[in-house]
């Protein structure tokens, strides 16, 4: 590691990772660049498929709860970022969400020919594809049957691995490096073409032209360091946020007085994906644990009732977790996990200020989000829904956070309305979950509702940009790495040009 | 693992009451606690040591003295009563109590999960 480089990039996930990427292809023009992450480096070879063993590579072991403990959102810490444990689920953003980021707040370099294009170099590389019938496993198959009873369209989701063994770990990491996220792709090209990765890097603070960070120890099981453990301070021309939405606005607030930003908005407009899990069981075995778990989706309910259904599977301990009863009824329901169906609900939740991700006195994370009622409505509906094609596809029994009555059976369809309403809705006791954090350094022309402008720069210091999920000004409505490569392309872009270099292809 | 985490932990998971399985339960839960972030496990220890205070205010008894239908009641009322900071470290207790009893062997026999696949190896 140099005393200093052009470029320090913190955060190695979606955003991190492809701005890496795209700036090594100039390192041989003398362009110098280090990517701090602040997690562990987990290569596919060090992941033990164990939950609790995995449960590591999340920050806080996946548990950053809001403050009222209502809702604890995962993100990953480690090499990769969450592309190194998400499923692979591959979106372009909706045309409504460009539209109103273009309209709204000024994000006009989001062209179609800019999305498209950009989108399409971005799959390609990364080998975004739709699963073939074959490699349907038990629980898609119930859950598309169950669909189709009910004449609700299902749609294939698309998946960015290539060699997929259908070994069913993609959360815990995938040992077959199947997944091509930035741990797989950009991060190794990056290295091989110049860029230094220092991992276990914590980032305290930046002022414009400095990055001030530890190495902390690694933990056991993951790569050594290839710093000495310590204090450090680099310099840097140009740095470039990309730890995520849990992690890029604490660090802004960190940071405030030596960059000179005005801390109004910083951390506000926080959106999450709130997600409940929902099982049934059914007479056959369905062993959801093998085979490609993410197949099918449901859109139909995104503009009427705000929310999607995907496919999705848990391992035993989440999967407890999930269920809202305990004791003798959840071990006896549990001796059935090999029979589970499994539906993911992922609900659109608006932007506003007064969610957002701040810092407590020790400059630590903490999260402030009250779920709205219109949110809660969606997720009742959802869960409603969901119950109805669980019992669709032949489920004896389903548990449903948010029922008065403990677990359900098909009798109950026809009374889901009262039995799934606000006044069962008790989140404290059955916490909402979210993998998607986003937002907190929205991007936007306007420096009054805005971090950044719309070339991910802060508004009011020209020397650090935002490359994350933080940056989208309100929810992307769907699984969001294929936006935040998107944005992270345009940011790289502009970051180049400070150096008077024009990326000649975006990917 | 206190007496009172293993009390409140039988209460989740009556299996733990099962010859050997707690032994199981105590090397994950406390591996996986120890692991936790020291704000995390400061929170959890005053968190056991008022619930225990509760219960030597109300039952005159320390929380694993109690009889297992009186402790479940006991939980069942701080939780109502208490608010909800209470209720939420009873909701964080049960997660953390699942997540450890679902990683021993005797839970993967239990509900016939076959758990990591060989390194390479094909399902």
């Amino acid at each position: 590691m140099k005393k200093g480089y052009n470029v320090v990039i913190v955060g190695s996930g979606a955003g991190g990772g492809v701005v890496a990427e795209l700036l090594s292809r100039y390192v041989n023009q003398g362009l110098s660049v280090l990517l701090l992450e602040g997690g562990p480096y987990w290569p596919k070879h060090r992941f033990t498929q164990r939950e609790l063993d995995m449960s590591r590579i999340f920050l806080r072991k996946g548990a950053v709860f809001t403050s009222d403990m209502q809702m604890s959102i995962a993100a990953a810490s480690a090499v990769g970022g969450s592309t190194a444990v998400y499923t692979g689920v591959s979106f372009r953003p909706p045309e409504s969400v460009i539209e109103e980021w273009r309209s709204r707040y000024g994000l006009g370099f989001l062209s179609d020919s800019f999305v498209s294009g950009t989108l399409d170099r971005i799959e390609q590389k990364i080998n975004v594809h739709q699963l073939s019938p074959e490699e349907e496993n038990d629980n898609n198959r119930l859950f598309r049957e169950g669909c189709q009873k009910l004449n609700i369209p299902v749609k294939p989701l698309r998946i960015n691995t290539r060699g997929c063994q259908g070994q069913g770990f993609c959360n815990l990491g995938c040992t077959a490096g199947a997944k091509q996220g930035t741990l797989e792709v950009q991060i190794p090209e990056a290295r091989s073409r110049g860029v230094d990765l220092v991992y276990n890097a914590w980032v305290q603070q930046i002022g414009p032209r400095r990055v001030s960070f530890s190495v902390r120890p690694a933990p056991r099981g993951t790569e050594p360091n290839v710093e000495a453990e310590g204090n450090y301070e680099v310099e840097a021309d140009c740095i470039v946020l990309a730890g995520g939405a849990l992690n890029t606005p604490p660090l802004l607030l960190r940071s405030r007085k030596k960059l000179g930003i005005d801390p109004q908005n910083i951390g506000r407009f926080l959106t999450v994906h709130p997600a409940y899990n929902v099982n049934g069981v059914v007479s056959q075995q369905v062993k959801n644990y093998r085979g490609f778990p993410k197949l099918w989706y449901v859109d139909a309910f995104s503009e009427s009732d705000g929310y999607y259904l995907e496919t999705s599977f848990y391992y035993p301990g989440v999967t407890a977790k999930n269920q809202p009863i305990s004791g003798v009824q959840l071990e006896e329901l549990m001796k059935d996990y090999r029979k589970m169906m499994s539906i993911l609900i992922l609900v659109h939740d608006d932007a506003v200020p007064e969610n957002r991700v701040g810092i407590d006195g020790r400059g630590e994370t903490v999260v402030d989000y009250r779920l709205s009622d219109s949110a809660r409505d969606s997720m009742l509906a959802a869960l409603r829904n969901a119950a109805r094609i669980l019992f669709a596809a032949g489920c004896s029994r389903a548990s449903i956070p948010a029922s008065s009555k403990a677990l359900l059976d098909p009798g109950d369809v026809a009374s889901l309305g009262s039995l799934v309403s606000r006044d069962s809705f008790q989140p404290v006791r059955q916490p909402l979950s979210s993998a998607h954090p986003q937002g907190g350094a929205r991007m936007g022309k306007d420096p009054s509702i805005a971090v950044t402008d719309v070339d991910g720069r802060l508004h009011g210091c020209d020397t650090v940009f935002v490359s994350d999920a933080s940056l989208f000004p309100t929810s992307s409505h769907v699984n969001p790495y294929e936006t935040v490569m998107l944005l992270a392309t345009h940011v790289g872009a502009q970051v180049l040009r400070k150096f008077s270099i024009q990326a000649t292809e975006a990917q | 693992m206190s007496k009172t985490q293993a009390a409140i932990a039988k209460l989740i998971c009556p299996s733990l009451e099962e010859p050997g399985v707690l032994g199981q339960f105590t090397e994950i839960f406390d591996a996986f606690f120890a692991e936790l972030d020291s704000r995390s496990r400061a929170q959890l220890g005053l968190f056991f040591r008022a619930l225990n205070f509760l219960s030597l205010l109300f039952c005159w008894r320390p929380l694993h003295r109690l009889a297992p239908e009186r402790r479940q009641r006991f939980l069942e009322q701080v939780g109502r009563r208490g608010g909800s900071k209470i209720q939420a470290g009873l909701t964080g207790v049960r997660s953390l109590v699942l997540l450890s009893y679902y990683s021993t062997p005797h839970a993967w026999r239990q509900i016939n999960y076959e758990g990591p696949l060989a390194r390479g190896e094909r399902p």
